[in-house]
């Protein structure tokens, strides 16, 4: 299941010209109102992510990280502040199908084949079948997942779901990509194989990504840069210094990486102490 | 004493497979587990014949030798019932269809609307709650106290039968598939929407085929509530029907002849579940109970 095979160059492969696309969030903040209660989640975020960057969330459970990305995605309103979503000169309304989102849990639609699943965003955007089949080959063929067209998610390993619903945000080609936590559930080998082959697709792409993840380690393989938050806002923004194409399997035991990683464990404890840079 | 050939002959081991023989040994362990499922299912079904071989078998031993007092008026036998059906075919036959017409018109007629109002109330959800109060007062009424107002309005005739039927599945299968379209996880419905999906297209995409398995339980009770609506409404007043005919052996004291009449009763109902099962393993492919 490697990807080295498909990921070839041909003109089918390479995307259209991408558009230039950028987020901002100023002085972003969400309470969380329940019928007795409300907190706060997020209190002033400001930061911005150019285009085609990869940032990474990370912070401990409860810190809001989940709460940034949907805000992102538009499941979840600011109560107060400005979130700015831009394809070329354009402010998308959100929730909008030009993001990509994936979960951490498997969200296939049970009762539909592999094959309609990773189609769904095209057939409810009406694209023509011909067509969709033929661009839904290419996608799960890029996954590794050739062969499996037509079985049902029940039928696939959890590790294959999570190539499906990769897959599936990779067939709607959106400008953004947004990530909760998308290979956590997995077991460490299919992690870090995973994780080598989105690594390689994202390079090919370099779409503007959000992805959240507890994992530092994750983080310092996939990301360009590293917000660190602590409860309720970002406590670090730091810029990962590993050059791309990344190889991860030999990048994760340099002493560098080793220094990095380290680096992040560091900020992340001293962000939960309430510290800040 | 044992000789060398002796002792070499004990300790043989059977020879150790060669890789050749993989496609063999495989073949031989597939056998040999499909042998057993096929002991196991036989000796159930074995078990299953037997049981009702003894039941039935005490029934007519008890009815013929007294242990059942005046057997012949209260309890009957099964070699009665089986003379029963036989002698009174042609005519059990026109009521057993005047029953199944009327129980198939009322699971069709309350289950499709029974599905639609469900529908609807999951797609608007405003508009369930609006609904709320009418239909819990409704659905809590013992419905079979609605027969008099039936054949007060419409006679001693098939719509009230079928009226009847209707007015319990309905119920049956609205409260259901509104119980169906909520189970549908909302995460599901977030990821279609954020996938580009219209309102519209997340109800018919994700919730409806979400719904389909819950709904489908809900008619395979319905079948059965439909009838004994048409069943106990022919027990009150109707031209024909299975429900007629028990009420008519049971004053008549013929109770080979009630017998007879369940017996008919529940080879239907077996009938009705096993076409809905078909129906049912067909749309549900994919859940891991139907494959």
């Amino acid at each position: 299941m490697t990807l080295s095979v498909t990921m070839r160059r041909g003109p089918a492969m390479a995307p259209a010209q991408p558009a230039r696309t950028g987020l901002r969030f100023e002085h972003v903040t969400h309470w969380y109102v329940s019928d007795r209660d409300a907190k706060l989640v997020v209190e002033d975020l400001t930061f911005d992510v150019p285009d085609g960057q990869f940032v990474a969330v990370v912070g401990g459970s409860g810190c809001g990280k989940t709460t940034v990305l949907n805000m992102v995605a538009g499941l979840v309103r600011p109560t107060e502040g400005l979130i700015e979503v831009r394809v070329d000169d354009e402010v998308l309304t959100l929730p909008s199908s030009r993001l990509g989102y994936m979960w951490a849990r498997d969200s296939l639609l049970p009762w539909r084949s592999l094959r309609r699943n990773v189609e769904f965003g095209l057939e409810v955007r009406g694209m023509p079948k011909g067509e969709r089949r033929e661009r839904v080959e290419r996608y799960i063929t890029m996954v590794g997942l050739a062969g499996s067209e037509r079985k049902f998610p029940r039928q696939l390993s959890h590790g294959m779901r999570q190539r499906g619903n990769l897959a599936r945000l990779l067939a709607t080609e959106p400008d953004f990509y947004l990530m909760d936590e998308p290979f956590s559930a997995l077991d460490a080998q299919t992690k870090a194989a995973m994780q080598q082959e989105f690594s390689q697709i994202w390079e090919n792409r370099r779409r503007t990504t959000v992805y959240v993840t507890h994992d530092l380690t994750e983080a310092a393989l996939l990301a360009d840069r590293v917000l660190v938050m602590g409860t309720g806002y970002i406590a670090y923004d730091i810029p990962v210094p590993f050059e791309r194409p990344r190889g991860l399997g030999e990048l994760r035991f340099t002493p560098d990486f080793q220094t990095f990683d380290r680096l992040l464990w560091d900020r992340l404890r001293q962000a939960q102490r309430g510290e800040r840079g | 004493m044992t000789t060398p050939a002796t002792t070499a002959a004990a300790v043989a081991r059977p020879e150790a497979p060669r890789l050749s023989d993989r496609d063999g040994r495989m073949e031989a362990a597939k056998a040999a587990v499909r042998r057993r499922k096929r002991n196991r299912t036989l000796t159930v079904r074995a078990l299953q014949v037997l049981l009702v071989v003894v039941i039935l078998g005490s029934w007519e031993i008890m009815s013929r030798t007294g242990v059942l007092p005046d057997a012949k008026l209260f309890y009957g036998r099964p070699s009665g019932v089986a003379q029963f059906l036989v002698d009174n075919r042609s005519h059990l036959w026109t009521d057993a269809l005047a029953t199944i017409y009327a129980a198939f018109l009322g699971f069709a007629i309350g289950a499709s609307s029974g599905v639609l109002v469900g529908l609807l109330f999951g797609r608007w959800p405003l508009l369930e709650r609006a609904f709320d109060p009418v239909m819990n007062v409704l659905a809590s009424l013992p419905r079979l106290a609605l027969a008099p107002l039936f054949l007060l309005w419409f006679g001693i005739s098939d719509t009230s039968k079928v009226l009847l039927a209707v007015s319990i599945v309905f119920f049956v299968v609205l409260f259901n598939t509104i119980a169906g379209v909520r189970s549908v996880d909302s995460e599901l419905r977030t990821v279609a929407s954020l996938l580009g999906a219209s309102p519209r297209q997340v109800f018919i995409k994700v919730v409806l085929p979400g719904a389909v398995p819950v709904i489908f339980a809900a008619l395979r009770l319905a079948l059965m509530f439909s009838m004994l609506g048409v069943v106990g409404s022919e027990m009150i007043a109707a031209k024909s029907g299975l429900g007629v005919d028990v009420v008519t052996y049971g004053q008549n004291l013929e109770p080979n002849g009630v017998f007879a009449v369940l017996a008919i009763l529940a080879v239907v109902a077996a009938l009705f579940s096993a076409a809905l099962r078909t129906l049912e393993s067909r749309l549900l492919r994919w859940m891991p109970e139907h494959s």
